[in-house]
């Protein structure tokens, strides 16, 4: 992030250059007419390509909003079960957040514990923890905190690689300056690297959350004791063949995420956005 | 010339050579002495940056003795490095704020500079408002909060245009008389150099060493009439041969 960004030019620069596409009404227009494409491919699919008899593993849209979603009852469990699965993310999150953030900061005070945990943050990527999933529901029980050990690891990794990142990502000119006017570590820490740290933290945290989502979703297929997350629904829905309450838990389902992704993204701008625009283009 | 003064910065030998094997630096002799305002010329890479790193203790030197008489130091880079997140007024409070300066004396001195400078209309912009220009007078100004007794710049002004910089040259020496700092500026403008200093030092490369020193003759405070002088065309020639044969 050079300090000579910039800022000013490049978003009118860039409206002029794309014309009608890039205006505010094609901003609203365009999706919706890819929106309502896709519902009609929907229906399509639903009557044309699929038997009535098959109908089930499809069924149209209205039908999904009647029974799913406008039905009391159905929709009370629905959303009973995304609450459930809700807060085993955040949980699995926050958590996240707490040990992604301390060890990018230890990371960033000195190499030798960069060097030391560096490749174990790696392998943690690497390793396929939704495969893991049955393993530690059974080393660790069937508990709600089971579950959002599954968040936890998932979710960990983009947050200390993106902070870690961010920490460093001052310029060395600006940390010359804070040694010549003898900044100690904290100070440097907390009015240097922090701050600078922040764009990219919030890009992490965006990613993280909505693999907590994904964690927690994946973990109800697994974790069936307790309250029944939406993961476990879906699954439910799926086996008893009852396709509307399927697909509109698909659809809070993926409704949370969405949500997830918006706040944090909403969150990154209100912290930074009166400083900090992202270079595209 | 320095003789009758005091001793603001004294090279005894310098040499610095990086773990790579790069002699930066070969027995360098520079005394400079308190009020006085040098400009360091030289082809890049000639370790001019080095030495001012050298100067401001942020690089330890490999041989030789570096002696200053003061650990108020001002330094001003290329890049007005401000830190995005602070508004002008809050970059400009920052070195006072990490010297440990009160909140009031540095919220004073912070406006008075600000008014120095000319940015008082500024104060709440963040840094991506500004011109290049503008960006270099925050800099500046942040250093100058604290009063820095030596003022070191490395080619501050290079990025900028020829008439932001001429003007930001003519701030530089109205700062100079105002706050009688001592002044060290890297630069690849030898009319800049001249323009400024009351001595011109050009280096040459590999290894870097001082080539030639000149004296300049013309008294503070200047303006820019100087620029237009038969005798100032003449010094810049005779640096700018110097320089040549540095390369
Ligand atoms: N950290 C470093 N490690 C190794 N070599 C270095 C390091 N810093 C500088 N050098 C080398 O030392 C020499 C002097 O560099 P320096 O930056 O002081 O030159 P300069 O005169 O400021 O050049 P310019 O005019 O381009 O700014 C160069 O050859 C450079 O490559
Ligand atoms: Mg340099």
């Amino acid at each position: 992030m050079a300090a000579a960004t910039p800022g000013r030019q490049s978003p009118s620069k860039a409206r002029a250059r794309s014309g009608w596409f890039a205006s505010r009404t094609a901003e609203i227009v365009l999706p919706i007419a890819v929106g309502l494409s896709v519902i009609g491919l929907w229906y399509f699919v639903s009557y044309v390509v699929l038997s009535e008899r098959r109908r089930f593993v499809l069924p149209p849209p209205h039908k999904v909003v009647a029974v799913g979603f406008l039905d009391g009852h159905n929709l009370m469990s629905e959303l009973e079960g995304l609450w459930t699965t809700t807060r085993v993310a955040v949980a699995g999150l926050l958590i996240a957040m707490v040990i992604g953030f301390l060890v990018a900061i230890l990371m960033s005070q000195a190499k030798w514990i960069e060097t030391s945990l560096y490749p174990y943050a790696v392998v943690l990527q690497t390793i396929p923890i939704l495969a893991l999933v049955p393993l530690i529901a059974f080393a660790l029980g069937y508990s709600f905190w089971s579950r959002v050990v599954v968040c936890v690891l998932i979710a960990v990794f983009p947050i200390i690689t993106n902070t870690f990142f961010g920490l460093q990502s001052a310029e060395p000119a600006m940390h010359d300056l804070f040694t010549l006017h003898r900044a100690d570590r904290y100070t440097r820490l907390v009015k240097l690297q922090v701050p600078a740290s922040l764009p990219a933290v919030f890009t992490g945290l965006r990613i993280s959350a909505g693999l907590s989502v994904i964690g927690a979703i994946v973990g109800d297929f697994f974790f069936r004791q307790g309250d029944p997350g939406i993961g476990l629904l879906i699954d439910t829905y799926r086996n008893s063949l009852q396709g509307e309450r399927l697909y509109a838990s698909i659809i809070l389902s993926s409704l949370l995420g969405l949500a997830v992704f918006w706040l944090f993204g909403a969150l990154g701008k209100a912290v930074t956005g009166s400083w900090y625009r992202p270079t595209s283009g | 010339m320095s003789s009758d003064k005091a001793v603001m910065l004294q090279f005894e030998g310098v040499g610095m050579t990086f773990p790579d094997g790069t002699v930066a630096l070969e027995d360098v002799d520079i005394s400079i002495g308190r009020g006085e305002f040098v400009a360091l010329l030289g082809p890049s890479g000639c370790g001019k940056s080095t030495l001012l790193r050298i100067a401001s203790g942020l690089q330890p030197e490999t041989s030789g003795r570096v002696e200053t008489t003061t650990d108020q130091v001002g330094y001003v880079f290329q890049d007005a490095t401000l830190l995005p997140w602070r508004t002008v007024e809050r970059n400009v409070g920052l070195f006072a704020e990490l010297e440990g300066m009160g909140k009031t004396q540095t919220k004073n001195e912070v406006a008075k500079t600000l008014e120095i400078v000319g940015l008082s209309a500024f104060a709440g912009h963040y840094p991506r408002q500004l011109s290049g220009g503008m960006k270099m007078r925050v800099s500046l100004a942040r250093s100058l909060v604290l009063h820095p007794e030596l003022f070191m710049f490395d080619e501050p002004f290079a990025a900028l245009d020829e008439i932001t910089r001429q003007s930001l040259n003519d701030e530089v020496l109205r700062l100079y008389g105002a706050e009688q700092f001592t002044g060290v500026f890297v630069t690849h403008s030898v009319a800049e150099a001249v323009y400024l200093s009351s001595r011109v030092v050009v280096m040459a490369a590999r290894p870097g060493r001082v080539k030639e020193v000149f004296d300049v003759p013309f008294g503070y405070p200047r303006t820019a009439e100087l620029r237009y002088d038969p005798a100032f065309a003449e010094l810049t020639g005779l640096v700018s041969q110097s320089l040549r044969g540095a390369h």
